[in-house]
């Protein structure tokens, strides 16, 4: 019940952010109104980073403490890290096409995020594959390890290898509007992140419970004991 | 100045709506499944 | 300390006399390197000049797919009537068996680029040199530390053997990258700037993740 509340005013502030990014921004006085793209965009990607990183320090904790809880984070944060990951690229596409004329490019973000998609997605197929929760919890934290050291690795050598790169546009050359309207959008998710992470943490929880109980033997009926 | 271009800002945002609330849809229906296993399992 | 090399000593001779007395791997897998050579030339293209261009690309390619066929091999023997378990009662340590099967994975990718490169030289009529070598060596040093420890991964798992490109290839898209690079700078004759900062990259490649999967190993090979 109390997850329910949240989530109705989790939505409502996200589409508060979204009207703020949609009618009360100005239009770009390059862009125009395309640019609008960039607050849902922006946020995304952020986010996906952010979930990533979290997970890597859920499998990092996960080899140094092995609480299942860290394993938790880092399964749950992965998998929303992807989703998000997943929706940052044809969002960039729907970006790239209006003002770069493309739907693709090489460029070294672009790259990345697509190598890093598959990445993750690898990881939780292989998930699916281990039957036993402590090996399976093991293997995909190491996995999870070089995953994360490998991302800016192939940023550099993409980078390197098209040696060309945009510079990031910095909040101080925006309309005091348009940062507000980025940030608004950008906790707007981070709030929905969170909470899907925390509903799916609670879930992973309840399924090895489920599990633990399936796999012990039927209890006894009275009396047949010896 | 890039004119109009509406089309691409609704596709964006229609994209992120599907796509955050079919994850949700998702993980709504983990939970039904969980608790149809829970009450097989007792 | 003595003891842990003495271990990835026997792995390895272990490994290198079984490949010795039964060589259908290494002379599948090089044939299978031979025949990639020729499905990419039908495949592109039989313009000489095109070939020469692309050929660093497709050696890499090559490289990658033909070690990829001997690097799902690589734990089969262990994965066998409980082998695998055997060695760890034994009281090997994990990482010696790592370091032994990464070390059996460099001497066959080596042996497939000494087969490969010849070969490569004759049909897209490329020139060799000695400066080639370091590229060589250190990129398949990256393939087969990433290799060994992604082969133990899905060695480990009942099914599952088909992961292995799956989550290989991605890993191995800088070293991809920057050892094409290397080569076409270097059969380019092109022996300043940009060579040094893409030989730096390989060594960097090596070295994380040589000491990543050395550290993660115990986790992929303990049961």
């Amino acid at each position: 019940m109390k997850s329910k509340v949240i989530l109705i005013f989790l939505i409502l502030f996200f589409a508060f952010a979204q009207y703020w990014g949609l009618v009360r921004a100005p239009a770009d006085r390059m862009m125009g109104d395309v640019y609008r793209i960039l607050f849902v965009h922006v946020p995304a990607a952020w986010n996906a980073l952010l979930l990533l990183t979290v997970s890597f320090v859920g499998c990092l904790l996960y080899l140094l403490r092995r609480k299942e809880f860290w394993d938790r984070l880092a399964h749950s944060s992965m998998e929303i890290g992807l989703v998000l990951t997943g929706l940052v690229l044809p969002l960039g596409s729907l970006w790239a096409k209006p003002t770069w004329g493309v739907w693709w490019t090489w460029d070294p973000r672009l790259t990345t995020t697509m190598i890093l998609f598959i990445l993750y997605a690898g990881v939780l197929i292989l998930r699916q594959l281990i039957d036993d929760p402590v090996r399976r919890a093991k293997i995909s934290s190491a996995v999870g390890l070089l995953i994360y050291l490998n991302v800016p690795i192939v940023y550099l050598s993409v980078r390197w290898w098209r040696s060309l790169h945009q510079l990031q546009s910095s909040p101080s050359t925006m309309d005091p509007q348009m940062v507000l309207a980025l940030r608004l959008n950008a906790f707007a998710l981070l709030g929905l992140a969170v909470f899907f992470l925390v509903q799916r943490m609670r879930l992973l929880k309840r399924e090895a419970l489920i599990e633990e109980k399936e796999s012990l033997p039927p209890p006894l009926p009275r009396g047949a004991q010896s | 100045m890039i004119h109009g271009g509406w089309e691409f800002v609704w596709g964006a945002y229609g994209l992120t709506w599907f796509v955050l609330t079919s994850y949700g849809f998702s993980l709504w229906q983990r939970h039904r499944r969980l608790s149809k296993r829970e009450k097989n399992s007792r | 300390m003595t003891l842990f090399f003495q271990q990835t000593v026997a792995i390895l001779s272990k490994d290198f006399l079984m490949e010795y007395r039964d060589r259908s791997r290494l002379l599948s897998t090089l044939l299978f390197g031979l025949l990639l050579l020729l499905l990419f030339s039908f495949a592109l293209s039989v313009d000489p000049a095109l070939m020469r261009k692309m050929a660093p690309g497709l050696f890499w390619l090559t490289l990658f797919f033909a070690s990829t066929l001997s690097l799902e091999h690589s734990f089969q023997k262990e994965r066998e009537e409980g082998r695998w378990e055997g060695l760890l009662i034994l009281g090997i340590d994990p990482r010696a068996l790592f370091l032994g099967k990464l070390l059996g994975n460099l001497l066959f990718i080596s042996l497939l680029q000494l087969f490969l490169l010849p070969l490569m030289a004759v049909l897209y009529d490329i020139q060799l040199s000695w400066t080639l070598g370091t590229v060589l060596v250190l990129g398949s040093l990256g393939l087969s530390t990433l290799g060994t420890f992604y082969s133990a991964l899905t060695a480990s798992l009942r099914e599952g053997q088909f992961l292995l490109p799956l989550l290989l290839y991605p890993m191995l898209v800088p070293l991809l990258l920057a050892s094409v690079k290397v080569t076409e700078l270097v059969l380019a004759r092109d022996l300043f700037g940009q060579q040094v900062a893409w030989l730096k990259l390989l060594i960097v490649f090596d070295i994380i993740f040589l000491l990543g999967s050395l550290l993660t190993a115990e986790f992929l090979i303990d049961r």
